[in-house]
């Protein structure tokens, strides 16, 4: 790293940088809680990930993202072979079909696969600018549908959602004429009820309890009512550091993982909340900031993709925390409990601190 | 430019985000506080033990013992099944009877739940040692109410019992709860509030599992207060020894100030035990016949009789009526129980032989008017205001009341069988015993009680009516009454002590033309200066000369051998 030219990282987004790390460490005090008092394990193996993700990061940012994006094909069809190798011979956990096992440690494909189908979407957009015509859409519709169908298959209805924001974004971003993109969105709703019977029950059931948690209240409800409890018990300053008696006293599922958030919560507040929120923000207005700042196409539609994936992923898993959406297993950047998710988005940062560097 | 309109709409989706939780987190903070708080702290209850209940020697009728209950912790346990299989073949007891006590009691994981109470001391220790096998199973001592006087104290003591729902709608408001322990009868029913105490509590934080985190917080119960009573408790289980076989009433009560010494009504039932068999009995051992059974009072109402005769100068002492075994009345024939007839009587050798040709010719001079207002006088028609619970009133007819009980006029042979305590009159024994304590008193009439102390406080009422009858008229009749017992041809000759003077009265009354008739005898002693007035009531005992008067003597003998009172000696 000797020949590092320093002038070329004036551009360097370190408030992009920054609020992530604020979140990241509010996240750890999270998972500290929330595993308490079994947590040295869950909180080293975070940082373990954290720091791997780091190195990444620091490799990503060095690296022209122009370079990354020129191979997105080889990691799209990665992740295909994945997504395949996962619904072949994935463990199980939680009934789903989602890790692949690589001696001592677990990955989960699909939450790479977001990140990389970005990544090709990005680069097929980016090539290919004669967007006014319909069959343009085509292929990335194609692009989209085939690993959909894989994840919905693990299932993981969160992370296969997840993808068509990121393509509806793009498309727009991409300069897809409205009227199109309408198109596009009215067929899916009329072609959604079809999606109903492609649902697990368990995925049912979560979608009715949405609906009225009483239906179940101890069942597929109890998360979602014990997750709002917790939030709402909070109050303005919450309960204290490990003091809050949901979270503590295990009335809370997945706490440390999609719902980390009503730990936060309960035992910070609305103020520990809204400060949290409002990183997150921070973090997303920078992203897109990037995007604005840049002129290569390329740069732009990835650094959108990213602030949408990120974003996305921030506001559902927050609102089904707490109970104003549908249950979807999606874990919070940054702060869930998750190596893979913690490495996909510190892989994001690295790109997008990439395109500020290099643009 | 469509980035923008990106930017926008993560500005607006975040802020809607911060709405959220604001609306969460503040506006409906409180509700979801108090049901975070509910999530996780339980109440566990903890029994007041019951106050206690004493005789007037400081004897105890009634407290809590501790006895042994198995208990269950379900969270502790692995196979709730095997468990109660296993603790039913140790116990001998059934299974289904463990299960069901189980599903009753349970309240949460954390809590121990009774199975069985009330088993022997051996069974326990057999249970104890089954814990090294079983997890989860407690063996524990649990508080339960003993009477040590057991049946012979039941009609006054009552029993305790759970709480139904009428009840527990009527007392919520005072503090009741479901599953409560409450009085169901006698002084443990009317005296409950002061005796139950006040109940103390846990809280006990749980986690989701409803296992016991710790306690928060822990009140101490209250015992109840104690309740002291005018009962004299060897006496009572004297009185129940003799009585036990048979069917009815003994009552000892001091003459001057209403104390009820003893109150014994046979059969009757153990207190601790499940009130079914006594239910089903058809000798009815729920049935307080003291002061619920209503009965003829035959020969002893001459008394009630004479008095009346004397003071409204009707009859005189020296009037003498002849007996010959019977007496025209009207167009029908009434006899007298000596059928050879007792020849001249005058009134006192007619209460000592208890003639009835006599009384019906006195009565008939009197007339239903006045007899029926002595009776009224003395207590009888009306609720003696004992403080037990289901007293009734028995009957002293009239004119008016035939006329409306039985839409019939009333005939001179309704006044003469009157006369003798027979026909419509009705009397439980407490108001025959407290008639006869008027006599001895000197004319007062006295309302019994039980309940003398509720703690230090003197609750026992003392509301004497004056019945301003004259003392010489009181005297001839005190003296006919020792000669009952005492002249030779009285009838309440095996009454007769040679350590205290009694003075009684016989009755022996018709209780259905082919049963066995009621035996009363009814007095008080000693007769210089009368210290217990009492009745003895036997149903369809036959002669009121024979058991009961034998049973009198006794009672009054061993009362006497205590030296209770300053008995003067013959």
């Amino acid at each position: 790293m000797k020949n590092i030219n320093l002038k070329k990282y004036k551009n360097f987004d370190w408030i992009l940088l920054g609020s992530a790390m604020g979140i990241f460490l509010l996240g750890l005090l999270f998972l500290f809680s929330s595993t308490y008092p079994y947590n040295t394990d869950y909180v080293l193996r975070q940082v373990t990930w954290f720091l791997l993700g780091v190195l990444v990061f620091i490799a990503v940012v060095n690296v022209n993202y122009r370079r990354i994006t020129g191979v997105a094909n080889v990691f799209y069809f990665l992740t295909i072979f994945l997504l395949v190798a996962v619904l072949a011979f994935g463990s199980r956990r939680l009934g789903a079909q989602r890790w692949l096992s690589l001696g001592f440690f677990n990955i989960q494909p699909s939450e790479f696969g977001k990140i990389f189908i970005t990544l090709s979407l990005v680069q097929y957009l980016a090539t290919h600018k004669s967007y006014a015509r319909f069959k343009d859409m085509f292929v990335p519709l194609i692009m989209i549908a085939v690993p959909f169908v894989l994840i919905m298959g693990e299932p993981d209805l969160g992370t296969a959602l997840m993808l068509v924001p990121i393509l509806f974004v793009l498309l727009y971003v991409w300069g897809l004429p409205l009227r199109n993109l309408i198109i596009i969105v009215v067929s899916g709703i009329f072609l959604s009820p079809l999606g109903w019977f492609l649902l697990k029950d368990y995925q049912k059931d979560r979608l009715l309890v949405f609906l009225d948690p009483g239906i179940d209240p101890l069942g597929a409800g109890y998360t979602i009512i014990q997750s709002r409890i917790a939030i709402g018990s909070g109050g303005l300053f919450g309960k204290g550091w490990l003091a809050g008696t949901q979270n503590q006293l295990n009335f809370l599922s997945e706490r440390h993982t999609d719902f980390i958030f009503s730990v936060a919560g309960e035992e910070w507040g609305f103020v520990g909340g809204a400060i949290l929120i409002g990183l997150y923000y921070i973090l997303i207005k920078r992203a897109l900031l990037i995007a604005e700042k840049t002129d290569d196409p390329c740069g732009r539609l990835l650094a959108v993709g990213l602030a949408v994936m990120i974003g996305i992923q921030v506001v559902v898993n927050l609102s089904m925390t707490m109970g104003f959406m549908p249950v979807v297993g999606l874990p919070l950047p940054l702060v869930s409990y998750g190596g893979s998710s913690l490495l996909v988005t510190m892989l994001a940062l690295g790109l997008l601190e990439s395109i500020a560097v290099h643009r | 430019m469509r980035i923008k309109q990106l930017q926008i709409f993560f500005i607006i989706i975040f802020i809607l985000l911060g709405v959220f939780l604001y609306y969460l987190q503040i506006v409906k903070g409180s509700i979801y506080r108090e049901l975070s708080y509910r999530n996780s702290i339980r109440l566990l209850r903890i029994d007041a033990p019951r106050g206690t209940i004493y005789d007037r020697k400081d004897k105890v009728l009634a407290d809590n013992a501790l006895s042994f209950g198995v208990f269950i912790v379900p969270q502790e346990i692995r196979d709730l099944d095997l468990e109660i299989k296993k603790l039913a073949e140790i116990l001998d007891l059934p299974e289904s009877l463990l299960r069901r006590n189980y599903k009753r009691n349970y309240l949460a994981p954390f809590a121990p739940t009774e199975v069985i109470r009330n088993i022997s001391k051996k069974k326990a220790v057999l249970a104890g040692e089954l814990k090294l096998d079983l997890p989860g199973v407690l063996v524990k001592e649990v508080p339960s109410r003993r009477y040590p006087y057991n049946e012979a104290t039941t009609h006054v003591l009552g029993y305790i019992g759970e709480i139904d729902k009428r009840e527990l709608g009527l007392l919520r408001s005072y503090g009741y709860n479901a599953k409560d322990l409450i009085g169901k009868d006698g002084i443990e029913k009317i005296a409950d509030g002061f005796l139950r105490g006040k109940n103390g509590g846990m809280q006990i934080q749980i986690d989701s599992r409803g296992r016991q985190v710790r306690v928060i917080s822990e009140k101490q119960a209250e015992k109840g207060g104690d309740v002291f009573l005018t009962i004299d408790g060897a006496l009572q289980s004297f009185l129940w020894k003799m009585m036990k076989d048979k069917k009815g009433v003994a009552i000892f009560m001091d003459p001057h100030s209403g104390e009820v010494l003893s109150l014994v009504s046979s059969p009757s039932y153990d207190p601790t035990d499940s009130l079914a068999k006594p239910l089903g009995d058809k000798d009815k051992p729920l049935l307080n016949r003291a002061i619920m059974g209503q009965y003829p009072p035959g020969s002893l109402f001459k008394i009630i009789v004479a008095l009346a005769a004397l003071e409204t100068g009707k009859a005189r002492p020296e009037n003498i009526f002849m007996c010959r075994g019977r007496l025209r009345v009207g167009r029908g024939v009434f006899n007298c129980w000596n059928r050879d007839g007792h020849g001249p009587m005058d009134l006192r050798r007619a209460i000592i032989e208890s003639c009835n040709v006599h009384f019906y010719n006195i009565g008939i001079l009197l007339g239903v008017k006045n007899i029926s207002e002595y009776a009224g006088r003395f207590g009888l028609g009306k609720k003696t205001g004992i403080d037990l619970l289901g007293e009734l009133e028995g009957i002293v007819p009239n004119r008016t009341w035939k006329r409306v009980k039985k839409n019939d006029s009333w005939y001179t042979g309704d006044t003469a069988n009157l006369s003798i305590g027979q026909g419509y009159l009705l009397a439980t024994p407490l108001q025959a015993v407290r008639a006869i304590a008027c006599v001895a008193n000197g004319g007062n009439l006295i309302q019994p009680y039980i309940l003398d102390k509720i703690g230090e406080k003197r609750v026992g009422i003392k509301r004497n009516k004056k019945l301003k009858i004259k003392e010489q008229n009181l005297e001839l009749v005190r003296g006919a009454m020792l000669g009952v017992v005492e002249h030779e041809n009285g009838t309440g000759g095996r009454a007769w002590s040679d350590k205290v003077s009694i003075c009684g009265k016989t009755g022996t009354s018709q209780a259905g033309s082919d049963q066995k008739t009621h035996a009363w005898f009814a007095g008080f002693a000693p007769a210089e200066n009368p210290e217990i007035a009492f009745v003895i009531f036997l149903e369809h005992g036959g002669s009121g000369g024979d058991m009961p008067a034998l049973i009198a003597r006794k009672a009054i003998e061993f009362w006497h051998s205590k030296a209770n009172f300053t008995f003067q000696q013959r």
